[in-house]
């Protein structure tokens, strides 16, 4: 019989699937359910050397030979300390060894706890990747450790071989250590790497007949190649394709998310629920990755680095190819076609949201300036509410648009844009709020290219937060959440000597707006002014009025639909 | 220049540069790549990161290491987005490690005498994120500031209980002077503001004009107090006439040499700027 101790099942369980047959075992108790686990397994070979510094050693000789990953199991405190010199000879020998390093009672390090030191990422810089691995007390925990060692066992083989370290707890109590009543350990998720001469029949055969949802991420700024291959793609599959503007591969084939994520309510996720999902890209703007977690739908992720990437917790393939080459290969096998009814039902979700605005407020003012915007023009949309109405608002097919998306930061937006103004020759267009500005004024004094539009959202504070939070719920919200300033920036547009014009309602912005566009020789500001509270208030209202509410006998009706599937299962 | 950064550089497809530096000449020539200068280095990152977005090839960026900190953010984002934004450091000290950046960098390199070229190269070519090049090129060291003409003209402001900030000045003499490092040029101007706030007494801040490009922002600061007495040193750099409206929008007096009888005015009721041409 095994350990029901969740994480030591999961190692286990992984080392399996990866075909990870041997250990070089040290003596001790922390490691108890782990050690006592794998030798009784048929599957695996211990070998038991009771100086760690051997130990790991050994364990290079064999793992030398072998040309495989070995592992070194040992119980907490200095014993895992000895194992550095033989990390450091695998890390610049390039072996394989994982080191499996158990630990105890996390907030007792350092307060009198025995045997217990710090050994989270302890072998750095000589450990190839190092993960730090909880009790699993819930869902959450069990996908964390399980997620963790798969990233850990995956990178190992990332850029050349080298050692890994997978720091584990263990409980206390000596009890729990030593028994042993499990009679199976489950079968664990092993997330796989596809690479090599892929079969793309196989492959394409998995989501043949499925609703396929491909979400694209922020990948690269200039996606001919892929936009093509994506639509060939759309024509082989039940497939919808979801897009926001910084992915850069607008089609009117694909559905464009934003917003649409915020209010759906969750029987209209339901209908929108696909078979399998598909992405690629280091971030995905939309919120429909949170909405369709732990739903038990199968997550292909395009990487050619095998970055392990699991918003969905359902990732099942890394596929270590460009998107470009995964969705022409897939296009190429199949002789199939798109019946779009799975399209329409997305479509229709789509057509029913209508974020027309008529106030004048910050959304109006941007969605009133990219109406004009002209072909072949690169946007720069700097955070949150620049970020959501850039996205909200239609602009033509060919813009590029960027942000800094993955860390969201309110920094650094100004020196970015004038990086993009520098590499092109059609229009650069900045969508920035006021404290995101103030921020990055010092790049205001580098020389500003002719070909810059800065359209800047000056709402006197943050006005993400009095969308998210308001007045209402705290009355000092101007003081230090959303530090208000009655800067206007007419002065400020001065230091890189912007062409400068202000609009205080929808009459000046529509005279301000007059020949932006055109081609000239300096640089042009636009600063609009709009009150915060009233900007919050009205993107609050203008998403309500786009939710459905669910009635009661909805929630009835989904009820017993989902006890009639249970019945007839 | 350096002939080996240049070469690195060139093989690793790169051919434009953000800097930070005054002298990047001499770090690099101008022929071989396009070089923009930015003297904030968070911003020179950005910019390096926003250039890189658009041409899809590794940019490098050239800080001093003292400076270093200051591209954590944007090197975070370009981690983030794997993409290879390359963080060149002159005037390295070897001995020190940059735990804060592990986080952010897929590779740390070395440029120093008998380092191998190819090794470099393809440390950086193995994986997609930012790269870290620290190497022992040294710049010029800054020359120090001879305040002596401040004083002729402002010395009948200053008490003997004033504390005096300076920057990196040639000589200090005087019981109440606080020497501000150029290593510690950045925002010296808000380290100023907060010193105030916690300070009974008066205090007088003396900078060159250039110390503004790494402080622009902190003159919307809601209290500021009214000693606020803030001496500011043209050095060339211009830098000053493109800020000016913006200080004085904050409610600062900007007062110039040929008008310094009017400092008794409002010394005490309003935050004051002296630029000295």
């Amino acid at each position: 019989m095994y350990t029901h101790i969740k994480q030591v099942q999961i190692i286990v369980s992984l080392l399996k699937q990866y075909n990870i047959r041997h250990l070089v075992i040290s003596p001790g108790t922390r490691h108890v359910p782990l050690v006592h686990t794998v030798e009784i397994d048929d599957f695996f070979t211990c070998y038991s050397v009771v100086d760690e510094r051997s130990a790991g050693y050994v364990a290079l000789g064999l793992a030398d030979s072998l040309e495989s990953p070995v592992c070194i199991v040992c119980t907490s405190a200095t014993a895992s300390c000895n194992y550095l010199p033989a990390l450091q000879e695998a890390y610049e020998r390039h072996i394989p060894l994982i080191a499996l390093t158990s630990d105890r009672a996390r907030y007792q390090r350092f307060h009198g706890e025995n045997q217990c030191i710090n050994q989270v990422d302890m072998y750095s810089p000589y450990c190839k990747y190092a993960v730090d691995v909880p009790l699993v007390k819930n869902d959450d925990d069990y996908w964390f450790c399980n997620r963790s060692v798969n990233e850990a066992l995956i990178y190992q083989n990332r850029a050349g071989k080298g050692p890994i370290q997978i720091n584990y707890l263990e409980p206390l109590s000596i009890q729990e250590l030593s028994t042993f009543e499990t009679p199976v350990i489950p079968v664990t998720r092993k997330i796989n790497i596809v690479d090599g001469s892929i079969n793309w029949s196989l492959y394409s055969k998995q989501i043949s007949d499925k609703k396929v949802l491909v979400v694209c991420g922020q990948y690269r700024t200039h996606t001919e190649r892929l936009k093509a291959a994506l639509r060939l793609f759309n024509e082989k599959y039940e497939v919808v394709i979801t897009t926001d503007y910084f992915a850069n591969v607008n089609d009117d084939v694909f559905i464009h998310t934003p917003g649409m994520d915020v209010v759906l309510n969750y029987l209209e996720y339901k209908e929108l629920q696909p078979d399998i999902i598909i992405t690629y890209g280091t971030k995905i703007y939309s919120g429909f990755g949170v909405h369709f977690r732990n739903k038990n739908i199968p997550h292909w992720y395009i990487d050619e680095e095998t970055t392990v990437y699991d918003p969905m917790h359902t990732l099942q393939n890394i596929f270590a190819v460009s998107p470009e080459i995964f969705f022409e290969e897939l296009a190429k096998v199949s002789n199939n076609i798109n019946y779009r009814s799975y399209y329409k039902t997305w479509k229709k979700k789509q057509n029913r949201i209508n974020f027309d605005i008529d106030k004048f407020t910050n959304y109006f003012v941007i969605k009133a300036v990219l109406n004009q915007l002209p072909e072949n023009s690169v946007v720069h949309s700097s955070v949150l509410n620049s970020m959501r109405f850039t996205n909200f608002s239609p602009i033509p097919n060919n813009t590029t648009v960027i942000g800094n998306i993955c860390t969201d930061g309110i920094d650094g937006a100004l020196s970015t844009f004038i990086g993009h103004a520098q590499c092109t020759e059609g229009i650069a267009l900045l969508i920035i709020g006021d404290l995101s500005y103030l921020y990055d004024l010092n790049e205001a004094l580098v020389e500003v290219p002719a070909n810059v539009r800065i359209l800047l959202v000056n709402n006197n504070a943050g006005a993400e937060f009095h969308y998210n939070i308001s007045l209402d719920r705290i009355p000092t919200l101007n003081s230090h959440i959303a530090a208000s300033h009655h800067n206007q920036f007419f002065d400020i547009s001065t230091i890189s000597g912007l062409e400068y014009r202000r609009a205080k309602n929808a009459v000046e912005l529509s005279r301000t707006m007059e020949s932006f566009f055109q081609p000239t020789d300096h640089p042009i500001m636009i600063e609009a002014v709009t009150d915060a509270d009233n900007d919050g208030r009205e993107l609050r209202a203008m998403l309500d009025r786009n939710r459905n509410k669910v009635s009661f006998s909805m929630k009835v009706t989904d009820k017993l639909k989902r006890i009639i599937k249970e019945i007839v299962k | 220049m350096n002939v080996e950064l240049g070469d690195i550089l060139s093989s690793l497809g790169i051919d434009r540069i953000v800097s930070t530096q005054y002298d990047t000449d001499s770090i690099i020539s101008g022929t071989l790549f396009k070089i923009n200068e930015v003297r904030d280095a968070r911003s020179a990152a950005f910019e390096a990161f926003g250039i890189l977005k658009m041409i899809e090839k590794p940019v490098a960026v050239i800080v001093d290491e003292s400076e270093l900190a200051n591209t954590l953010t944007a090197a975070t984002e370009a981690w983030f987005q794997r993409k290879d934004l390359l963080l060149i450091t002159v005037n390295a000290n070897f001995y020190r490690h940059f735990d804060y950046l592990d986080r952010c960098i897929v590779s740390e390199s070395f440029l120093m005498e008998g380092s191998n070229n190819e090794d470099i190269v393809h440390d950086i070519q193995l994986r997609h994120g930012p790269h870290l090049l620290r190497t022992r090129i040294t710049t010029k060291d800054e020359i120090p500031i001879d305040y002596s003409e401040v004083f002729k003209l402002l010395g009948s402001y200053f008490s003997t209980e004033d504390v005096l900030m300076l920057y990196h000045p040639t000589k200090i003499d005087g019981a109440n002077i606080k020497e501000l490092l150029p290593q510690h040029r950045y925002c010296a101007v808000s380290k100023y503001i907060g010193y105030l706030l916690g300070f009974k007494g008066r205090a007088t801040l003396c900078i060159p004009e250039r110390l503004l490009a790494y402080d622009s922002n902190i003159f919307n600061f809601r209290n500021i107090s009214y000693s606020f007495f803030l001496v500011v040193v043209a050095d060339g750099t211009r830098i000053m006439s493109k800020m000016e409206p913006w200080i004085e929008s904050n409610g600062i007096k900007v007062i110039n040499p040929d008008e310094l009888s009017i400092i008794d005015t409002f010394r005490g009721t309003k935050p004051i700027l002296i630029y000295i041409k």
